[in-house]
This record gives structure tokens, sequence and C-alpha cells, in this order.
């Protein structure tokens, strides 16, 4: 039972490196990405009578983890939107297993590759050109694994919520696309959670958007330390239960639209 | 039944052609209005959380490599306006690997008519156009007030040259990698990520980045004759480049798009179809 | 005098192998391995004016390519291609504007709009005079019952549906020659019955050329005089209709459906192929046995539900001819 959920995570891997291509442009596109935003960084960190309280280096850290994962965790709402706009997803309902984990495999596999295969080089790249901060402790790295893998559960969850919108309006695009937008600009990966205007951080604060790469990151460079670090696990652990349960509600609701419609 | 000869003079000019599959184009997107309502917003939330970030980067700092938040976000402007107009255009470029496998392209083939021409008639994505187009006007009004520029009738004259150069260079990139996924098979992603990529270069002022990074948007995918050296020149910052760069983006324009389209009709050759 | 001229016409796709597994995947990355696929091995025919052709073979035969090589779609690798006097793929725009092309498989209506703006469009593109635009419609509107549907949206149309206005879009244009690639797949007897009408229509009356792909004899049989079969890339047969048939042989398969288990006898002329206890198989020689005697015989005897008399298939078809032209070298 475990065993096919693990097959499904493992196709999903070996297709994206059945695309010889892509895997090179991956990993370009990736350091492209970090260089062009370090070289922004640096540009205004030169600028004259500049004062500021986080460090040019821990800038370009966030830049490296956040931008550089922001890149493999990219969900595919679309093809769970076309399996139900199409009902192409009874077959996958008829199977013996969990929907919801279905999904969650397939986008660990293809996250897992894009991580292995595309990040990582692409990492080892831009820390031999830009450098990067040594993590806080010897004990922020593990804690800094773990709540990056809680942050790719909270946008796995929101990704989930999307698709299933689709049982209700058949074109997701404009939700996809308007929570991508948000996601760009409040996870703090592009804008690190440092520069955000106090009245975006309360807001930030109070949303799914810090459990992103807020969380971690705070926790690689030392920002949060002791009790508040696990406060932060918690509260990341938190909206993914809650996204998760709103996700199987939609999905729950969404069944029954389906049946209703003859699948 | 008497077997007529056609005569074949009724044949519409290719302008008011592509008007009428433009309005076909239009009829369908709206065919569901609320969609394409809410899609519009969609495209134009997302264009629009680029220019966010720019703006909360440059709140906290004076400047970028010598330019301020206005000029930044000036300079920005027209990546957005001859992204519009050039999505108008070449819409079926860009979905060329989508094109090809879905068969379309084996149908636009048997049509009497260019298949470039159909290619950029045939279903124009109208709501970017609105999306882009939405926000550079926007940003554009805005920031050449905010900086202060005075449209002069040279000045008018040059903004507008510079937005037809920086259409066709976009749609000469647009139509080589059509090519290129006609020799290769499918490129779409190559492509993405290169335009993506250089589109985001491009956002900012030259002089901050290293010379690798300036090449891509000098060499690879000319966007610096798009919009910095224009900018620069409208803005009246020569830093420290060749000052005849800015005219030269109204040659390269016309040149790259002249390449590509005799890189265009010798690729068509190469097509291999789909099965069926 | 031959309007349509194939030359050892020849047509080999390359496409990139995939190879298994994650060192195949990376493998493909740095040495990707090609493999031809000859999809058209030297293939050479002639069509007449007026002529309406059928065009046979297996699936993977060759058929779509070669008419994607005859539309101006595909660039053949070697060997001639020369239709109404022009090069296909040369003098494309010349060329399709007098020709006209139903893909069966895929639809060249607009899918989110009505069937009569994809007529306006094409209009349009050929610059079709009026009178003759007004003249065809109505022809449809006639013989396929393309009133019914035509401000109908294209993807709310039912195959049939679909098929018959794409097909009427194909020849909207008064085109001289005019190539179907399976026009009637997918479609029931109805549908097919008026697809087929229609066809002969256009060729008796207006004297089009057609050349038509499927997989259904009885295509062939009620609108072909002449047929081309196909198989692997190679032309085996290029002939009447008829004596396709004989070439194919003349054995049929009467298969009776019974109400009660039944054991069957053996009937003079047949031979009992198969049976089980609710149904029967007998084979008979069309030429020696009348079929509705062998019918009335069979339905004298026993309790019977249904009975299906079974035609031969184009792939027993092809596997006659190539066992036939074997035994001839
Ligand atoms: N675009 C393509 N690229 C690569 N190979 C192709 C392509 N199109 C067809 N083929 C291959 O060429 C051969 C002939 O295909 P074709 O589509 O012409 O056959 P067909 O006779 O039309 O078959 P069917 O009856 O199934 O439609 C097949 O082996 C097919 O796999
Ligand atoms: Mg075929």
């Amino acid at each position: 039972m475990k065993g096919a959920y693990i097959e499904i995570a493992r196709k999903t891997l070996l297709e994206g490196l059945a695309f010889r291509v892509n895997t090179l442009i991956g990993i370009l596109d990736t350091v492209i990405l970090i260089a062009v935003n370090v070289a922004i960084w640096k540009a205004v960190y030169a600028s004259t009578g500049t004062l500021q309280t986080v460090s040019l280096e821990d800038t370009i850290t966030n830049t490296l983890f956040a931008i550089g994962i922001s890149q493999a965790f990219w969900m595919d709402e679309y093809s769970i939107a076309h399996k139900i706009r199409t009902g192409a997803i009874t077959n996958d309902i008829l199977r013996p297993m969990h929907f919801g984990g279905m999904i969650l495999a397939a986008d660990i596999g293809r996250a897992g590759y894009r991580l292995l295969v595309e990040f990582l080089p692409a990492f080892v790249i831009c820390a031999l050109l830009f450098g990067l901060s040594a993590p806080a402790s010897a004990l922020a790295l593990p804690l800094f694994v773990l709540s990056m893998a809680m942050s790719f559960l909270v946008l796995h969850s929101i990704g989930l919520i999307m698709s299933y919108i689709s049982f209700w309006y058949f074109n997701i695009f404009s939700f996809v696309t308007i929570k991508n937008a948000a996601v760009l600009v409040l996870s703090g990966a592009y804008i690190p959670y440092w520069f955000m205007p106090d009245w975006m951080m309360a807001f930030v604060r109070a949303s799914p958007f810090q459990a992103i790469y807020s969380a971690p990151m705070s926790i690689w460079l030392g920002h949060v330390n002791g009790s508040s670090v696990l406060y932060g696990l918690a509260k990341q652990a938190l909206w993914i239960v809650a996204l998760q349960l709103c996700a199987q509600a939609l999905w729950v609701l969404g069944r029954r639209k389906l049946a209703v419609n003859g699948g | 039944m008497k077997k007529s000869t056609p005569e074949r003079t009724c044949s519409m000019n290719p302008v008011a052609l592509y008007f009428a599959y433009g309005s076909l184009s239009l009829k369908a997107l709206f065919a569901f209005r609320i969609d394409a309502v809410l899609r519009t917003l969609a495209v134009f939330v997302r264009e629009f959380a680029s220019v966010i970030v720019v703006y909360l980067i440059l709140q906290r700092f004076p400047d970028l490599g010598g330019w301020n938040m206005n000029e930044v976000l000036f300079l920005f402007s027209f990546l957005f306006l001859t992204y519009a107009i050039m999505i108008a255009l070449f819409t079926g470029f860009r979905d060329f690997d989508m094109i090809v496998n879905s068969g379309k392209l084996d149908l636009l083939l048997i049509r009497p008519r260019g298949t470039m021409f159909q290619l950029m008639a045939y279903n124009s994505d109208y709501l970017a156009t609105l999306g882009h187009g939405a926000v550079g006007i926007t940003l554009l009004v805005w920031s050449a007030q905010a900086v202060g520029i005075v449209w002069n009738p040279a000045r008018v004259a040059f903004l507008l040259l510079t937005l037809v150069s920086g259409v066709l260079i976009q749609g000469a990139i647009f139509v080589a990698f059509s090519c290129l996924s006609l020799w290769f098979g499918k490129s779409g992603n190559v492509f993405r990520a290169l335009y993506r990529n250089s589109r985001k270069i491009a956002g900012y002022p030259l002089s901050i980045f290293p010379d690798a990074v300036r090449s891509i948007v000098l060499y690879i995918m000319p966007f610096a004759f798009v919009n910095y050296f224009p900018a620069a020149w409208l803005l009246g910052k020569t830093d420290g480049f060749w000052p005849g760069l800015p005219f030269l983006s109204w040659l390269i324009g016309p040149l790259l798009f002249a390449l590509a389209y005799v890189l265009w009709r010798f690729s068509l050759l190469r097509y291999s179809s789909t099965g069926h | 005098m031959a309007i349509l001229e194939l030359t050892e016409a020849c047509k080999t796709y390359r496409i990139v192998q995939r190879q298994d597994g994650i060192s195949g995947a990376l493998k493909n990355l740095f040495v990707p391995r090609y493999r031809d696929i000859q999809a058209v091995k030297r293939i050479s025919f002639a069509i007449e004016a007026g002529e309406m052709v059928g065009f046979i073979g297996p699936n993977g035969a060759g058929k779509s390519t070669t008419i994607k090589l005859l539309t101006g779609v595909l660039v053949p690798t070697s060997g001639r291609v020369q239709v109404l006097g022009l090069s296909p793929f040369k003098d494309r725009k010349r060329y399709v504007g007098r020709i006209g092309v139903v893909f069966g498989q895929r639809t060249q209506l607009w899918w989110d709009l009505p069937v009569s703006d994809t007529f306006d469009l094409l209009r349009k593109i050929y610059g079709v005079p009026p009178q003759t635009y007004r003249r065809n419609l109505e022809l449809f509107d006639d013989i396929l019952g393309l009133a019914d549907f035509r401000h109908q949206l294209a993807r709310q149309l039912s195959l049939g549906q679909r098929m018959r206005a794409d097909i009427a879009a194909a020849l909207l244009h008064d085109p001289e020659l005019v190539f179907l690639d399976e026009p009637t797949i997918g479609l029931d007897i109805v549908a097919k019955d008026k697809i087929r009408g229609f066809m002969q229509h256009i060729n008796a009356e207006r004297g089009v050329t057609m050349l038509l792909t499927s997989h259904d004899m009885q295509d062939m049989e009620r609108t072909c005089q002449r047929v081309i079969v196909i198989d692997k890339g190679a032309l085996l047969y290029d002939g009447s209709v008829s004596g396709l048939a004989s070439l194919s042989g003349s054995r049929r398969s009467l298969i009776v459906d019974f109400n009660v288990h039944t054991r069957c006898e053996p009937i003079s002329g047949t031979e009992l192929i198969q049976e089980n206890a609710l149904r029967a198989r007998f084979s008979f020689d069309r030429g020696s046995m009348q079929v509705h005697e062998l019918v009335s015989q069979v339905a004298k005897k026993y309790d019977i539900a249904d009975m299906t008399i079974e035609e031969p298939s184009i792939e027993s078809v092809v596997k006659t001819i190539f066992s036939a032209q074997q035994a001839r070298l």
C-alpha cells in the first residue's frame, strides 16, 4: 500500500529526468534568477547612506535558498483540474488509494526531482559565486530542513485547494495566477520579511504566507531562537492542518457534486 | 447542376482578414464573459506583483545603480507596453509547441494564406494584451509624470519608434524559438526560461549587473534595446554607454525580425506533423 | 489526364528514442538516440480528374502520411509529388486554395463559436464569391442537414454533426480535389450513409475528384470505383473495388445467437467454424450460397435471437492480398 505512493513519487521524479533539455535549462534558469536578484541586492546595498539591520550576506543567503527552492516547490494545479473537468478523475477515485495522498506523492516526486537535479547544482554554483551565511547554530540546520519541508506542505495544501476549485469553476487559471502573485510578494522569497513594511508584515504574520519561506529562513539566519523557533514550527504545522482540513472539505463537497453530475 | 467556374476576385486583403480573425478571437474569449474578466484581472495582478516587488525594495533604499524608484518604474513600463502589443500579434508563436502537438498547424497549412500570417491572426491572447497594457499605461503615465519628462514631438516620436522596435524584437524572438522547436523538437521550456529571465533582467538598470548577466540581454535576447537604452535617453541618463545606442534600437527590431522571417520560411520545411 | 501524380514518394520520420530508467534518462540528456520511421516507402500512383478513390490499409500503414504529402503539409523525403500541375509544398498557397481537406480525427471548426462563424471566416480566407457561398450553403443544408445546427457552438455538436460540418467547411470554396482522412470515423450507420451520399453527390454532380481513407470496407464499396491498398508504407494493390473483393475472397461468416441452448447440425454448403451453447458461426462462400437462403434455413430450424453477417476486415483483406502476392513471387 505504502509502496504504491512511493512508486507514484518515483515515477514523477523520473518523468522530470525524461526531458533532457529541460533539466539543463532548469539549472541555468535557477542560477540566472538568483544571480539577477543578488545583483539587485548588491546594488541597493551599495547605494549611498544605507543603514540596514540585516547584513547583505544574510539577504543574499535568503535569495539563494528561498528563490532557489521556490523554483522547486512549484505545484501542478492544472493537471488535477484538467482531470476533474474531463471526468478522468473517476479513474483515480476508483483506485484503492487516497486521492490527496496520490497528489502528495506526485508533488513530492516532482519537488524531489527539482531539488536534487535542478536546485542543488544551481545552489552550489551560486554559493561559490556569491557566498552565504552559515546556519546560526548546529541545531539550526536540521530545524531549517524540517521547517522547509513544512513550507512545501503549506504550498502543496494551497495548491490542492486551488485544484479543487475546479469542481465548481471550470477554469482555475485566474485563481492560481492570483495565488502565485500573492506567494511571489508575500512568501518572503523576493522580498525578505525584514524589508516588508509594517502593515504588510502584520498581514503576513496572520496568514499562511509567513509559513512559507520566512519561517525556515528566520531559523537558518538565527533571527529567532529558543522557544520562538518552536513557536514558529508549531505555527507552520497549524497552518498545514488548517489548509488540509479546508482542502478535505472541498474534496468531500466536490465529490458529491461530481456524483450529481454523473461524473 | 451547372458547373461554375469560381471567379476568385473577392480575396480579402490581409488587414481586413486579420481583423476578421481578431473579432472571432474576441468573440470566443467573451463567450465566457465572467471568466474573461477574471482572467484579465489575474494577468493584471500577476504583472502588477512584479511592480510591487520593485516598489517595496526601492522604498527601503534611495536608489538602484543611480536610478531612483520612479526612473526604474519608467524603465519597467516599456516592457509591459511592448509585450501587450506583441502578444496580440504573436500569440501563435508563443503557443507554437501546443499548436504543433494538437495538429492545428496541419490545419493552417491547408489554407491558402501565409502560415506566419495565420499564426499571427489566429486566436490572439487579448486578455494578456489588456492585462499587460493596463499595467504598462498606468506605470508610464504615472512614472513619466513623477520624473517630470516634458513630452515634445521629438520625444513622442522617439517613444513610438522605440515601442514599434521593441515589439519587433520580441516578435522575432518568439518566431526564432518556434523555428528552434521545428529543428530540435519541443523546446518551449528553453524558450520560456530564457525569455522570462531576460525580461526579469531588463526590469532593472543594466549597469547594476555583472558582465555575464548583462550579455544575456545585449546579445542573446536583446531586451536592452527594448527598454534600457531608450528609457535612459528619455531620462537624460548616459550611464556610461555609447550615446548612439538608443537610436540603434530602431534598427535592431526590423533587422532581427527580417532575419527571423527568413529563418521561419526555411524551417517550416522541417515540419513533420503529428500522428493520426 | 492525371491531375495527381505520386512518383516514388518516400517519407521518413525521425524521432528521439526514449531510454528507460534513471541512467537511460541521463543518457537521453547527453547522447540522444534517434530512430527513423519509414512511413511511406516509394509509393507511386496517379489519379484522373473526376475519379473517386478509396485509400485503405491497417493502422500505421502510412495513409495519413500520404495524405499530408499530397496536401502540402509535409515535404517528401524523396520522390515527386505533383498535383494540379503544382508542387503541393512549394506552391502551397496557390495549391491549397484549389483543394479541400478533411482530417476526420480533428476538427477545423472554431471550438467556442457557432459553426456559421467558422464558415464565414473560411469564406473570407478563400475569398468565396457571395453567390457561390450561398449556393453551397443551400446544398449543404439540403443534403447534410446543416441548417439544424449551423448556429450551435462547435463544441456542443454530436460527433456526426461535427463531421458533417467539417466536411461542409472543406467544400465551401468549390475545391477541384478533395482529400478526406477518415471522414466516417466513429459514426453510426445513419450518419455514415448521409456522408457517403453527400460525397457521391459532390463527385457525380460537380465532377470533384476525391481521395478518401477509411477503415470501413463499406465506405469503399458504396462510394469508390477504385481502391488503393497500402501496408507498412508500401503499395499493395491498386485497382477496382470488385477486383479487391474477389482477391480478398468471397467467404463471409454468419453469426447466429440463440434464445435457448442449442446444438447445431451442419448445413450443406457451409462450414460450422465455432459453436458454443448460445452462439454459432458458419463460414460460407458468397459466390455459391445466397445469403437470404442460408438465413431462412437457419431461422426455420432454430429459435434465434439475432444474426449478423461478418464482412472481412481490412486487416484480413490485406493479409489475403499480401499472401497472394507472396505466392505469385
Ligand atoms: N509526426 C510523426 N512523427 C513520427 N512518426 C510518425 C508521425 N506520424 C506518423 N508516424 C508514424 O508513421 C507511420 C505511419 O503513420 P500514419 O499516421 O501515416 O498511418 P495511418 O495509415 O494513417 O494509420 P491509421 O489508420 O492508424 O490512421 C506509423 O508508424 C506512425 O507511428
Ligand atoms: Mg491515419
